[in-house]
């Protein structure tokens, strides 16, 4: 995705990491330059070979498939923070017993066969296949809660770098009718506790459109008291090269665009009031400091 | 219709609904079929509502509320000293939509059990990538080439032996691409007390037609709730058949005229011009209407009703309809239905339009009958009318009344409705709406009184749905007529149509 810029949405992000109860013990995961590292599972293509054939699948393999399948997921928009303030209160303890819970006799996906009386007839074959289309369904629905508990599980840190991934997917797509609704959301979710601590207006009262053109977009604050409205219109790519960076609100600056993404030093684009003309700026993060919520400063 | 923006609205409510109050932490573990988190009516009667006037289709709004609703569980943590304790508690059940629709009916956001059964709700939803086609996309098809005949009988056929003494009233035949069956309402007593006694046994009766024909008779409730049944013949008549001899053992034939021609004036077919939305807050007020008359102590003495888990959330609904442009912002229909709240003592509501005045006649009626000091509400004595009436098609649904019965103290329309959302499963809405049955049904007596009706049964089969209408307030006299009102989302008929009183069932 590109902001702007020939960069990728993510070069203003550190890479991060964290441990995985993985097997007997416990693994790193790290996330690099827009991918998953995996260091403890070197061969991660020939653990996947052995699984297929009957093999125990490791959960930094699962991680990385479930980061896969996610990649350009809109729910991760709905289900991901919204800012750091926003704890999701996800650990390795529940997706542990979410998945033990599938397993438990009588669980959700447990088979229901049925004693016949008589030979099936067409009738018990369709009530078969549907019974086979259910379980199917319910197991394909544990998945994919197991898989965003996990991807949850890793930590805000992976938590915005997903949401950046997914949000650049989409912005490079360009996509109609059926995504917008969830992308204006994600924005909206994510911009109301900005612009509240940017300029002390209630969130409810953030109005969000979804920008379309090559431009940063614009900005108006409209009304007063209980009337009082911030209109915004930002393209999809804001949350990936902006939001998912920390870069969203740096000084007394909103954030509208990068102009030339960098760690730990880039130039963004920053209004200081809405209707304002977005301002260069040059900002530097701490590159000691916590690599899950970079730290900008001007 | 803006989809987009309905879509939208729901999304934007999801967001709002979660940064709203700091949610709760969890409690200890409970039972594991406890529902798991509860986001607020208002999110979910939004999204009900879009996908009732086809703004949003139940994909999209199931996988709005899933994301949510994993996206609430993902924010709570354990109460402490629970905190990080795995508990015992086995898998939450797996509750559908209808469920989610149906069964929430707490306010805000309360937290259910912790341990597996915290996430197993959450998302159990699969994602299939297409959308499904909308519904009511296109009028579905009424039966083709089957034969119909609805006849007015208005006959007793009693039954008596050592051990039951039965009576069954017959209100009509009808004869459908289903089948052939009479529609009736029995009454059964121990001869020896005063007891009642289950259906007699009509398999003992003897059928026979003009024509030396002989049938079988089988008892069907068919979603009726009793003393109502179809009494179902085998095998079918033939189309021209003109009289059926029905013997019950030891006693007379009955002779049962079946070219006897209901005798109804034309149904007057108009439009409406209501939009989706109106039509669906329209519903919603006959459904407050409904539910009032059972707080008649309330609404004698002008206290309020009790019905807050009804109306809550309507002002979100209307705000939802508005969003995807099936409610016009000047549209009269919620100033009317924030007057109703006002008049019927209902709050809550969360409609925040100036009451109108305009009510319309049909409210004002139940409306004056509910505040009237001394109500008369000392209903007919039990009984059936004959009734045989096919209206016009409305919105892809032909109703066909077959008979109108009192019994304890309520009066119940039987009907048959044809076209394929006969075929759909039962659904009801948060607010006891059928999604299924988008009529709205009115009857008007012939004192000038209107009564609302109320699906109390519905049995699906082949295109068909038979129907059972309970009407608020019960009849209070032997109407010798009544007017039908039904209004689909496009167009209303009105019927004027005769009753039979036949004898004590």
């Amino acid at each position: 995705m590109i902001d702007g810029t020939n960069e990728p949405w993510f070069t203003s992000l550190p890479g991060c990491e964290t441990d995985v109860p993985c097997g007997p013990g416990r693994h790193t995961v790290g996330w690099e330059a827009g991918s998953l590292r995996l260091p403890s599972h070197p061969d991660a293509e020939g653990e996947l070979v052995l699984a297929a054939l009957g093999g125990a699948k490791a959960r930094c393999i699962e991680l990385a498939e479930a980061w896969a399948r996610h990649a350009d997921d809109l729910s991760m928009l709905a289900i991901g923070p919204r800012g750091p303030a926003d704890e999701i209160a996800v650990g390795w303890d529940d997706v542990i017993a979410a998945a033990q819970a599938d397993q438990a006799p009588g669980g959700p996906a447990q088979p229901r066969r049925m004693r016949l009386a008589s030979q099936p007839g067409p009738t018990m074959a369709r009530v078969a296949a549907r019974q086979r289309q259910m379980q199917e369904e319910v197991l394909a629905a544990q998945r994919r809660r197991n898989d965003i508990l996990s991807l949850l599980a890793l930590g805000y840190g992976f938590q915005v770098r997903l949401i950046g991934q997914v949000a650049a997917a989409h912005a490079a797509r360009a996509g109609g009718e059926r995504v917008r609704p969830a992308l204006v959301a994600a924005i909206a979710g994510r911009l109301a506790p900005v612009a509240e601590g940017w300029l002390g207006i209630d969130p409810d009262q953030v109005e969000v459109s979804l920008h379309q053109a090559r431009s940063w977009g614009s900005t108006e604050l409209t009304g007063y008291g209980a009337a009082r409205r911030l209109r915004a219109s930002l393209p999809a790519g804001w949350l990936a090269s902006v939001w998912a960076c920390g870069l969203a609100r740096v000084g007394r600056y909103l954030v509208v665009a990068v102009d030339q993404p960098g760690w730990p030093d880039a130039r963004v684009l920053g209004l200081r009031a809405p209707g304002a003309e977005p301002e260069p700026l040059d900002v530097h993060a701490d590159p000691d400091g916590p690599a899950d919520v970079p730290h900008w400063e001007i | 219709m803006n989809r987009e923006r309905a879509e939208t609205f729901l999304r934007l409510l999801a967001e709002a609904e979660l940064r709203g109050p700091a949610l709760p932490p969890l409690p200890a573990p409970t039972p594991s079929d406890t529902p798991l988190v509860m986001m607020s009516v208002a999110l979910t009667r939004a999204a009900w509502a879009l996908t009732a006037v086809g703004a949003l289709d139940p994909e999209t709004a199931q996988a709005v509320l899933a994301d949510t609703d994993l996206a609430v569980a993902a924010r709570h943590r354990l109460e402490p000293p629970e905190a990080g304790v795995i508990s015992s508690a086995g898998p939450a059940r797996v509750a559908g939509w209808a469920g989610r629709l149906t069964g929430w009916a707490g306010s805000g956001q309360a937290a259910g059990p912790a341990g597996p059964a915290r996430f197993a709700r959450a998302t159990l939803l699969a994602r299939t990538g297409g959308r499904a086609p909308r519904a009511g996309a296109s009028p579905p098809a009424l039966p083709q080439g089957g034969p119909a005949r609805y006849v007015p009988i208005g006959q007793l056929v009693l039954f008596h032996d050592e051990t039951i003494s039965a009576e069954f009233g017959l209100m009509s035949y009808a004869h459908t691409a289903s089948g052939a069956r009479l529609i009736a309402a029995w009454q059964a007593r121990d001869p020896l007390s005063s007891g009642r006694r289950g259906p007699p046994p009509v398999e003992a009766f003897t059928v026979t037609d003009d024509r030396g024909n002989r049938y079988a008779l089988l008892l069907d409730t068919k979603g009726r709730p009793a003393p109502t049944c179809d009494l179902s013949l085998r095998p079918d008549p033939p189309p021209g058949v003109r009289w059926l001899d029905i013997t019950a053992p030891g006693e007379q034939a009955v002779r049962v005229d079946l070219e006897r021609a209901a005798q109804m004036p034309a149904p007057e077919v108009s439009d409406v011009g209501l939009s989706a939305g109106e039509h669906l807050l329209n519903r919603i007020a006959e459904r407050l209407l409904t539910l009032a008359s059972e707080f008649p102590t309330q609404l004698a003495s002008m206290t309020p009703v009790p019905l807050t888990g009804l109306s809550v959330g309507l002002g979100v609904v209307i705000a939802a309809l508005e969003a995807a442009e099936v409610l016009s912002p000047q549209s009269p229909v919620p100033g009317r239905l924030a007057t109703l709240c006002a008049s019927l003592g209902v709050r809550g509501h969360g409609v925040t339009s100036a009451p109108a005045l305009d009510l319309p006649e049909t409210w004002l009626s139940l409306l004056s009958h509910y505040h009237r000091r001394k109500p008369d509400t000392a209903p007919a004595g039990d009984g059936f009318a004959a009734v045989a009436a096919a209206l016009p098609e409305l919105d892809g649904i032909r109703l066909v009344l077959l008979g109108l019965h009192n019994c304890d103290g309520g009066t119940w329309l039987n009907a048959l409705t044809l076209g394929s959302w006969a075929d759909r499963p039962v659904h009801h809405g948060p607010l006891g709406l059928e999604a299924n049955f988008p009529l709205s049904i009115w009857v008007r007596d012939s004192g000038g009184r209107w009564h609302v009706a109320r699906s109390t049964g519905w049995h699906s089969d082949a295109g068909e749905a038979t129907l059972t209408l309970r009407l608020t307030p019960p009849l209070t006299r032997s109407s010798p007529w009544i007017e039908v009102l039904a209004t689909g989302p496009s167009a209303e008929v009105r019927a004027t149509v005769p009753l039979c009183w036949g004898y004590r069932p």
